[in-house]
């Protein structure tokens, strides 16, 4: 969903500048088409660690086919598109589970001013706004998840929106300023049958605002 | 200092609309500048959220002091840290943990500007062993950012209708664009404690350390994945940079290497101070970078991801990495 013409900036001939020479449509097209790849690649990098196998976040499941939040980010700012839909997240996860057993993870993203229990309804929904892995090995691996992206609920400006004071400019006046965020979070449960013992290890988080295809 | 108004929300332009022969409308020049506004003053994450690659961190009475090397937008004033733990005793499997901010000393900033800052963060572990689920630093937006070169910001009367529309109407909105640290990627970072009670000295308990001449991993380093910003239509690679923050013992050099997979390019720089800083700056990483025609962004089904190490290359004492990052 890149909104410029050509995917990327092009560039212009600064000797061809003449400051007061008009613009012409083409020069616009360009001008314009660089403003907007600008744009679409100004996604940021969320989440992204790897850690060592023996420094996974360890959490046991103690309740079969119980999803437990094992880990959340801070809400963090996000970007939304021209047509009111958040970049999607691109999304890596590194896991394996730590008893015999089958463990489930998820990852979700939910709006920054909601508790964790909202991640419940996003694992509700499912794609686009959980996807899910399964690991029944113990041998830490980037799972293949049930998508590459994941995004959040359509409308859900109400629940992203954040209002901090700030400051209108360096030494100025205390002002507020309004933005949108958004945490990711990641579930695991073990599947029936697995043992009590059973836990999940998560040991790497890869989560990037991409604008789409 | 005249401002420009930071919109919440981005907007298109409709290209169909804007044709050879017909002049183009000041709303579309006036939606452009809006968009640059917003490119430039919504904030980066400057820190993305990482989770340190320690075990537990012991109590008690201990201040764990992480370094992170922050680069800032232009025209932000405002940082936050937001930082989750738990102590490991009485906290029941499965509950997840909220960050929390930190206090920053370098915000609000004094004064505008893209020179890094080099943030200490401290965690005071008192009473329990604790761990640390996560450290991450981002800019707050601007509400408004300066009409200026170095902070982005357009003036959309400029652009108006009934006026002509001329080359030096336009120039603010060219420049900001071909000056692409806006929007700029913190493609990966991390950190561990490099001192154990609030940076009087250093420690060496969670720091990777090598006296071998071979490059091994350092903390966080095997593996990370990385994508960065495309700039030009028909790029596949960037070219990005790195730092680390280490130290060595008597008269060793230090070796810190990054190493892209995909494209096999790899980097080196040296450093020789004896008490932990920051050292020079790798400046040509070669990595992937996006390919906008694809779902995921990826210029192939294979991710590209650093390894990130260490080695010692003279002398015959330690080297210690306790931090690293690599950005655009």
């Amino acid at each position: 969903m890149s909104t410029s013409l050509f995917e990327g900036l092009i560039r212009s001939e600064a000797a061809q500048w003449d400051a007061y020479s008009p613009v012409d449509t083409a020069w616009a097209r360009g001008i314009l088409s660089n403003v907007m790849h600008s744009a679409d690649s100004s996604g940021q990098v969320l989440v992204n660690y790897r850690v060592n196998d023996a420094n996974a976040i360890d959490r046991v499941l103690t309740q079969a086919s119980t999803w437990y939040a094992i880990w959340s980010s801070a809400a963090l700012p996000i970007r939304f598109r021209g047509d009111g839909t958040s970049y999607p997240l691109r999304v890596r996860l590194r896991a394996a589970r730590g008893t015999a057993g089958t463990v489930d993870f998820a990852v979700c993203v939910i709006g920054g001013r909601l508790t964790t229990d909202a991640g419940y309804d996003a694992l509700a929904v499912g794609a686009p706004l959980a996807i899910t892995a399964s690991s029944s090995s113990g041998t830490h691996a980037w799972l293949t998840l049930s998508g590459s992206t994941i995004n959040l609920a359509a409308g859900g400006v109400a629940s992203t929106e954040i209002e901090r004071s700030t400051l209108a400019e360096i030494g100025g006046a205390a002002m507020a300023v309004r933005y949108d965020a958004a945490k990711v979070l990641v579930f695991a449960k073990r599947e029936a049958g697995s043992s009590a013992s059973t836990s999940a290890l998560v040991s790497g988080l890869h989560a990037a605002e991409y604008i789409g295809a | 200092m005249p401002l420009s108004r930071v919109p919440q929300f981005r907007e298109d332009l409709a290209f169909a609309s804007i044709v050879a022969g017909a002049p183009v409308a000041s709303t579309d020049w006036q939606r452009a500048a809006a968009v640059q506004n917003w490119v430039a003053g919504r904030g980066r994450q400057v820190i993305p959220t990482f989770c340190p690659d320690v075990p537990d961190l012991e109590a008690p009475s201990n201040t764990y002091r992480f370094a992170l090397y922050v680069l800032p937008s232009y025209p932000t004033i405002d940082l936050v840290a937001m930082v989750s733990r738990s102590d490991v005793v009485s906290v029941l499997p499965g509950v997840v943990q909220t960050p929390s901010p930190v206090a920053l000393s370098a915000s609000p900033r004094s004064s505008y500007g893209t020179t890094a800052i080099q943030v200490q963060l401290d965690v005071a572990v008192d009473v329990r062993d604790e761990e640390i689920h996560s450290i991450a630093v981002y800019e707050i937006p601007r509400a408004r950012i300066e009409q200026t070169a170095s902070a982005g910001g357009i003036d959309t009367s400029a652009l108006g209708a009934g006026q002509p529309i001329t080359i030096a109407s336009v120039d603010a909105l060219r420049d900001a664009v071909a000056d692409d640290t806006f929007g700029a990627r913190v493609l990966a970072a991390h950190a561990v404690p490099w001192s154990k009670d609030g940076g009087s000295t250093s420690s060496t308990e969670y720091a990777t350390a090598s006296t071998s001449a071979t490059y091994a991993a350092v903390v966080g380093g095997s593996g990370v994945p990385v994508l960065a910003r495309k700039k030009r239509t028909t790029d596949t690679t960037r070219t990005v940079k790195a730092r680390c923050y280490g130290w060595v013992t008597g008269a060793t050099t230090g070796q810190f290497r990054v190493t892209s997979s995909s494209q096999g390019s790899s980097s080196a720089v040296s450093f020789t101070n004896t008490t932990p800083a920051w050292s020079s700056e790798i400046t040509d990483l070669l990595v992937d970078c996006e390919d906008l025609s694809t779902a995921t962004g990826l210029q192939s089904a294979t991710w590209d991801e650093l390894t990130v190490e260490s080695r010692r290359s003279a002398g015959a004492g330690n080297v210690y990495v306790a931090g690293w990052i690599v950005y655009e």
